[in-house]
């Protein structure tokens, strides 16, 4: 641009701009006429003013900016970063807790210990060093970690807080801590079937943990169980001290409330440490009241009694012959306490007459039976929120044979809960509920029952469960004061396809108040042997029944029930039935 | 005149520079009074976590039915004969001299 200027001077005096004309030389000569000397300075002037005017601008640009930063925007965006939130703390999953709020499962904020190999300088040392503080590390192990060629490698999940000190302390380059999330179940093995368990990364692969993993993991609030904290522990020492005397193999034990399907104690023995799922072994994982199915025996009798009595083929005044063992197919039904002699339905009840009860389902026909049966929730696996759910196992045929042995409780096997909803459904006026382990609230209430014997069936089945108790095999579980109604069950255990007799499971279903029942009491034993004070007996009148009354006796007081005065006129008159016109005396078995 | 409104003008922009500074640098340290206290909550918050777990940690009931048989050996658990209903109970006779009441007598 000076180069044109010049230029042009010479001829016109007047300073034209004009890029296409631009010449880049100099002449020397020019510069020192003087009226050339004068434009050059206005021109100059123009400029400063010009590069001065677009430097101002600028640099109130950047005053404005700073101002728009530090007092217009700088004071809200820290603000909301470094306020730290005082919503409630951030669990990974949601807590587990029992009917009345006490915790079951929660998590627990563990430190985790991982490097960075590319960092640690000295791999060796840095193994030896942290395997001097956990006890359990391998230094190989970890050394041979540490030298991985990788930015990530964990070296110990969830560690104490005092293993995260002493680690910590260490001060090794190239190891930090991840914060993680540990499942603390506080009541250790007194729910760990129900409960079930998480793995590593905190995803339930077990009971509870596992059936409401996404609810566990999305929500916040926790999860309230049916099941009482107290109750669970009553049921499970009951049951242990019957494992232990009568040398059981396992055992399992509930307790429903029937008018709402509510289960408030569901205990599998033997359990497992929570904590140790992996050192358990089979038997010991397996939850024995949901998913293992077994034969249960005369506890059938209930459901065969109800059918006949609710299909009109048989009446509490009706009988059958029971004279002689009856021959189907390959099999021979007999009674263990054979009579000999006709009897009436009641008896056949309490006396468990296995020839009376396959007389009366014969009566009562294959359909009804399995309608009846699949009303009751006896032919699909039970409803209830756990993935360990045993189907149970039928015939593959309905064949007479098999009408039979069912009404026994032979040739079907059921697990105890199942077998436990069902009894409650006879003795629940009739009215399935399908069993729960949810406490139901406001937005989830429980579902409706359905009717599945008629009421008229429901109290004289009350009334035989009683006479079983006051006169039958169901005399050690009385409970006094609370009205106890049962039955006992005693069946073989096939093995190899052939029942032994040593073998046995026992069980005792026991509901109370009897005349208007609440709650309903299952014990199972697995391989019971008996004693001298049973007389070597193992049948579950001797073995169950006792756990049971002392379960009703010490549960009662718990749930604010009041003894009543069971030789009340009245009660007596609720529940009256005749057995025997000749005076009761009856069998144990 | 003029010199006196520019000098005035100057002089409370300068203190009001200084104010708003000062208001500035409180509400920051309010803020980071407020970020300790929102951080302490949460760490108490933590610790009652902790703390809840542990109450049914230590409320076991294995736990405390062996604590009772320790340290209560005279209480058992209720049996059915223990229990009655008020209406039940037997009226208190109205001359019954209580032994407490007794010992106040005689030394009066």
């Amino acid at each position: 641009m000076i180069g044109t200027a010049l230029l042009n001077e010479r001829e016109n005096r007047r300073p034209r701009r004009s890029p296409g004309r631009r010449r880049p030389c100099v002449s020397s000569k020019a510069l020192i006429s003087r009226g050339g000397a004068r434009e050059a300075i206005e021109t100059g002037r123009t400029r400063l003013l010009i590069a001065g005017s677009v430097l101002l601008l600028a640099f109130s640009f950047v005053g404005l900016r700073l101002v728009d930063l530090t007092l217009a925007r700088a004071a809200q965006e820290p603000r909301a970063q470094r306020t730290v939130s005082t919503e409630r703390i951030e669990t990974e999953r949601a807590d587990v807790v029992d009917r009345n709020g006490v915790i079951l499962a929660t998590g627990l904020a563990a430190a985790s210990l991982f490097a960075n190999p590319r960092q640690v300088i000295d791999p060796d040392e840095a193994a030896e060093l942290v395997a001097s503080v956990l006890p359990e590390a391998n230094a190989a192990e970890l050394a041979a970690n540490l030298r991985k060629d990788r930015s990530f490698v964990w070296l110990r999940r969830k560690l104490t807080p005092r293993q995260h000190l002493d680690i910590h302390n260490l001060g090794i380059p190239g190891l930090d801590f991840q914060r993680e999330e540990i499942r603390v179940f506080p009541k250790r093995r007194l729910f760990s079937h129900v409960l079930g368990y998480t793995d590593i990364d905190n995803h339930g692969i077990a009971g509870i943990e596992k059936f409401f993993d996404p609810r566990l993991h999305g929500e916040r609030e926790p999860l309230a169980l049916t099941l009482d904290t107290r109750l669970q522990y009553i049921m499970r020492s009951a049951l242990g001290e019957a494992m232990t005397t009568y040398k059981a193999i396992g055992g399992s034990g509930l307790i429903l409330n029937i008018k709402t399907g509510e289960v408030l104690s569901l205990v599998s023995l033997p359990d497992f440490d929570p904590y140790k799922p992996g050192d358990a072994d089979e038997e010991q994982r397996r939850n024995r009241a949901t998913l293992g199915v077994y034969e249960l025996g005369s506890a059938f009798k209930v459901f065969t009694t109800a059918m006949a009595l609710d299909a009109g083929v048989a009446t509490l005044d009706g009988g059958y012959d029971a004279t002689k063992p009856i021959k189907v197919a390959r099999h021979r039904i007999r009674d263990y306490h054979a009579k000999g002699r006709w009897l009436s339905v009641p008896e056949i009840f309490v006396y468990s007459s296995n020839v009376g009860a396959a007389k009366m389902a014969m009566d009562v026909g294959m359909a009804t039976q399995r309608d009846y049966l699949g009303k009751l929730g006896l032919l699909k696996p039970s409803p209830v929120e756990l993935p360990e759910v045993g189907s149970p196992i039928l015939p593959d045929v309905w064949r007479p044979s098999s009408i039979m042995t069912i009404a026994f409780g032979h040739g079907i096997a059921v697990s105890p809960l199942q077998m436990a909803s069902a009894v409650g459904a006879i003795l629940n006026d009739g009215v399935y509920v399908p069993p729960t382990l949810v406490k139901s609230s406001a937005s989830a209430p429980r579902p409706k029952g359905r009717r599945v014997a008629s009421k008229r069936t429901s109290r004289e089945m009350r009334r035989l469960l009683r006479l079983v108790v006051e006169q039958g095999s169901g005399r050690r579980a009385a409970a006094a004061g609370y009205l106890v109604g049962g039955k006992t069950g005693t069946a073989e255990k096939p093995v190899n396809g052939r029942y032994k007799r040593s073998a046995v499971i026992s069980s005792f279903i026991g509901a109370f108040p009897i005349n208007e029942p609440e709650y309903l009491v299952l014990v199972v034993l697995d391989e019971p042997t008996g004693t001298k004070e049973t007389l070597h007996r193992a049948t579950g009148g001797w073995v169950a029944a006792p756990a049971v009354r002392r379960v009703v006796e010490r549960m009662a007081p718990v749930m604010g029930m009041a003894p009543i005065d069971e030789q009340s006129p009245a009660l007596q008159n609720e529940l009256a039935i005749n057995p025997e016109p000749e005076g009761p005396r009856l069998a144990s078995f | 005149m003029k010199t006196y409104a520019i000098v005035g003008w100057v002089l409370l922009i300068i203190v009001a520079g200084y104010a708003m500074l000062r208001v500035g640098m409180e509400v920051e340290g309010l803020e980071d009074r407020l970020s300790d206290l929102n951080r302490q909550a949460m760490q108490e918050q933590e610790a009652t976590h902790v703390l809840r777990a542990e109450w049914s940690y230590l409320n076991r009931p294995e736990r405390l039915s062996e604590l009772s048989r320790e340290l209560l050996p005279n209480l058992q658990p209720p049996d059915v004969d223990r229990i009655t209903t008020m209406e039940q109970l037997p009226e208190r006779e109205a001359n019954i001299v209580l032994p407490a009441a007794a010992a106040l007598g005689k030394s009066r």
